[in-house]
């Protein structure tokens, strides 16, 4: 464009000026504090949601999962599920190597609960 | 600097510290109320798109990524925000001739733009400036008042800065062809 290349940028001076002169207006007083509140409200109505889907999604899972255990132990291991007799037989190896899983299972929930913990200081020291 | 401790600010309010918004509203409330005023002439107008502005930018605060400036992204919302308010309301504006566009010769828009003390000249490019269409008002505003570089326009109009260019150098034969359309029917 040649006037963008012959002349100096931002030219135009009449039209600037009269650009310049047109309303500007300020913004009302409090304008500010009300916005905040707005967006405070929308900050909460957004956790809520996410509360909401979080919910939501814990549900469908876990209905999916009873539903997919309660198909598999009728379907596939054809066990009835109507009586009260258990029909899942333990060998006594099997009981012997509960314990042991048991302290697995302890140990892994002792190291989640561990970083969780430590994820949640480093978040307050980045926070502060 | 800047855009890295505005980068910082976002990650903090998208973690939970919502107050620290009011920082940007602090920072940027004024220079985009004052560029929508321009753009959609209504005072109560001006306030409520200023306000639908931020409360969007606050929602989509999780999809500004840093490729432009916040104060870029914010003044693209507010474009596009106004730009919006004015079609729901089909605000009608003058069409030109392209042909008498094309023919006004560059050096007498030169000429009469760069006049100054000219007050009968600036009553006239006031009311041409009202009868712009809003994207033309909001680019000339953007390149004139705001002193937004090529670029920076370019990427809140969401146009190429070659686009601009070409759009700033037809809005300026428009502002002459209007002006001298009024001469002659004053005449």
């Amino acid at each position: 464009m040649h006037w963008l290349k012959k002349k100096k940028m931002k030219q135009d001076n009449a039209l600037k000026k009269v650009l310049e002169a047109r309303e500007k207006g300020d913004l009302p007083y409090g304008f500010e504090s009300r916005m905040m509140n707005k967006v405070m409200l929308e900050a909460l109505r957004k956790r809520k949601r996410i509360n909401f889907l979080a919910f939501s999604l814990v549900s469908v899972v876990s209905l999916f999962l009873i539903v997919g255990t309660i198909f598999l132990l009728k379907y596939y291991f054809q066990i009835d599920l109507s009586t009260s007799e258990n029909p899942i037989k333990f060998s006594p190896e099997s009981y012997a190597i509960f314990g042991f899983y048991f302290y697995i299972a302890f140990l892994v929930l002792i190291l989640l609960g561990m970083d969780a913990f430590f994820r949640s200081l480093k978040h307050k020291s980045e926070k502060s | 600097m800047e855009q890295q401790h505005e980068m910082d600010l976002i990650k903090r309010i998208l973690e939970g510290e919502t107050a620290l918004f009011s920082t940007f509203l602090q920072r940027y409330s004024r220079s985009i109320h004052s560029m929508i005023i321009r753009i959609v002439p209504c005072r109560e107008d001006a306030e409520e798109l200023t306000q639908d502005t931020f409360l969007k930018a606050f929602k989509k605060l999780d999809t500004y990524k840093g490729d432009c400036s916040f104060s870029t992204w914010l003044y693209r919302i507010a474009y596009n925000t106004a730009i919006s308010a004015t079609r729901k309301k089909r605000i009608l504006f003058p069409a030109l001739d392209e042909n008498l566009i094309k023919n006004v010769p560059d050096d007498a828009v030169d000429e009469l733009l760069n006049k100054e003390d000219d007050e009968a000249l600036f009553i006239k490019l006031e009311h041409t400036i009202n009868l712009l269409n809003v994207e033309d008002r909001a680019l000339i505003t953007l390149y004139y008042t705001d002193e937004k570089s090529i670029g920076e326009v370019a990427s809140i109009l969401q146009l190429t800065p070659e686009n601009v260019k070409v759009k700033l150098f037809r809005v300026r034969k428009k502002i002459y062809a209007l002006v001298k359309k009024e001469e002659d029917e004053t005449r």
